[in-house]
């Protein structure tokens, strides 16, 4: 209550200030069909599901010197996925971008530091909490085609139950092709260490925590954070783990108007725990993004 | 009263006389085509005078390029060598116009609302506009050291009128033609056409559209 409060107040201070009427609004509303949604190791636990998310936001651009500007962010969306409502959520929060451009035109380098804190509100209670998120990144266009970006991000939830208490961080790189004026094709590629949350079945979970799995598994799962929270049906176990994750993606994105366009994504991840448990995750993804 | 009314009739027909249409009858329709027969637009044609030097009159008023709703406007503006151009922004954001063109480099950093002094442009030759913000902004600015020019419309057509007879060097430029079209062209005390194609590369803009970013992992 406090958080919505405390939101609620940052907002109206950002949209009551006359050198911020210049605001541009996006939206975005996204169906995705996640193959492993819950990120469970044993095919007889993969659970297929639609996901379906909504994102609003408002910003605030402003160039304060020759190439260097800040973008300030009010962004609020949802998560719903039909099969799984436990894992519904409400995220909405702050960003600020500083970026720096060096020299002008198009092809000169960008460098840009995102700033973020959000407040999510899931079904699952345990999983609300406060997500922290700074990201550096660096782009330049090659030509007016190619544009080619290294990215490193950090998140850190901190969330009501340590089950879902997670950092990460992740280093990707991204080539975007604009095949014609209005289709785009991107590439992204990278790897993400630290912390992320895994779901397994009532009938798996018992026999890993018994030794079924190896005695180093039995070790590490007996000492991190895990709990009954039936995300994906009666008795399923969400546990947190260390671990690394590769994923790459491919997207093609064909531009429906001068403020819209319609990408489509197909994402993979292969995550890898701490003991060598692996979790592989397909993602399809098609997302309408239009800004007013 | 015959005397006047011939007098009328002399002074009616003076602007017509042989010698004042010597000065200044002809014109040329330019029909600007690419190789498909098909019309284009903002093709700038110019006629310059090759046995005597035009005598250049920049306009007294600027002309105008807008930024709304995030772009220039027009795409394209010839003018003549010494005009002003001013550019006013109408959107809510900031702009920051540049040029990075040998003929003109310039900028006019961060504003927004107010109409900054319009900027000169002395030096002949073709000035690519750009947003150091909002890169998919691009217009064009043709300064040409003649007078006669004209930019074609939606269907092609470019008409250059008011041309004294004599030989001109006619040219067609186009932001995305290959190359700038020349060729000599002689003038009478009539209507002429000119028929040019332009062969045109495939357009190369910075996409304007939305992107999706890396999302996060879930």
């Amino acid at each position: 209550m406090i958080s919505h409060r405390i939101l609620t107040a940052l907002a109206c201070v950002l949209l009551s200030s006359p050198s911020l009427r210049a605001l541009t609004v996006s939206s975005e509303a996204t169906a995705a069909w996640a193959e492993n949604i819950g990120r469970a190791t044993a095919d007889i636990n993969w659970r297929d599901a639609m996901r379906f998310e909504t994102r609003t936001e408002v910003s605030f651009l402003r160039e304060w010197r020759a190439g260097f500007m800040t973008v300030g962010r009010i962004d609020a969306g949802i998560e719903h996925v039909p099969d799984f409502s436990k894992m519904d959520a409400f995220t909405g929060g702050l960003a600020t971008t500083f970026r720096q451009k060096f020299g002008l035109g198009a092809l000169a380098p960008v460098a840009s530091l995102d700033l973020g804190l959000r407040r999510r509100e899931a079904r699952l209670a345990a999983d609300d909490g406060w997500l922290a998120t700074a990201g550096l990144r660096l782009s330049r266009r090659v030509t007016e085609s190619w544009r080619l970006s290294a990215v490193t991000d950090w998140q850190q939830h901190y969330a009501r139950s340590a089950i879902f208490d997670t950092r990460h961080h992740r280093v990707f790189a991204t080539v975007a092709w604009d095949l014609t004026d209005w289709l785009q094709l991107a590439h992204g590629n990278g790897r993400l260490w630290g912390d992320f949350t895994a779901n397994a079945g009532p009938s798996v979970w018992p026999l890993a925590l018994a030794g079924a799995l190896g005695p180093d598994v039995s070790n590490y799962y007996n000492t991190t954070a895990w709990g009954v929270t039936e995300l994906l049906g009666p008795g399923w176990v969400t546990y947190r783990v260390s671990g690394r994750v590769s994923f790459w993606w491919l997207e093609l994105a064909p531009a429906l108007g001068r403020n819209t366009s319609l990408p489509l994504r197909y994402e993979s991840l292969f995550s890898v725990n701490k003991v060598g448990i692996k979790y592989r995750q397909d993602v399809w993804t098609l997302q309408l993004l239009y800004r007013f | 009263m015959r005397r006047l009314s011939f007098l009328f009739v002399l002074l009616g027909l003076m602007p017509f006389s042989p010698a004042t249409a010597s000065a200044a009858s002809g014109s040329v329709r330019v029909d600007i085509k690419d190789p498909k027969g098909v019309p284009v637009s903002d093709a700038v044609a110019s006629l310059t005078p090759i046995d005597a030097p035009p005598a250049l009159t920049p306009p007294a008023e600027p002309v105008v390029i807008v930024q709304d709703r995030e772009e220039y406007q027009p795409y394209v503006t010839a003018v003549v060598a010494g005009t002003r151009i001013s550019f006013p922004n109408r959107d809510k954001v900031q702009h920051h116009v540049y040029s990075q063109s040998k003929a003109k480099p310039f900028e006019i950093p961060l504003y927004r609302g107010e109409t900054p002094e319009p900027v000169r442009f002395d030096q002949p030759g073709v000035i690519t506009l750009g947003c150091n913000i909002h890169d998919w902004m691009s217009a064009y600015v043709v300064v040409l050291a003649t007078p006669h020019f004209s930019k074609s419309q939606g269907d092609g057509i470019a008409n250059l009128t008011t041309l004294a007879p004599g030989r001109y060097r006619l040219e067609v430029w186009h932001p995305r033609a290959t190359q700038t079209v020349t060729r000599e062209v002689t003038i009478a005390n009539d209507e002429a056409s000119q028929a040019i194609a332009v062969t045109l590369k495939q357009d190369r803009r910075i996409r304007r559209a939305p992107e999706g970013g890396a999302g996060s992992y879930k």
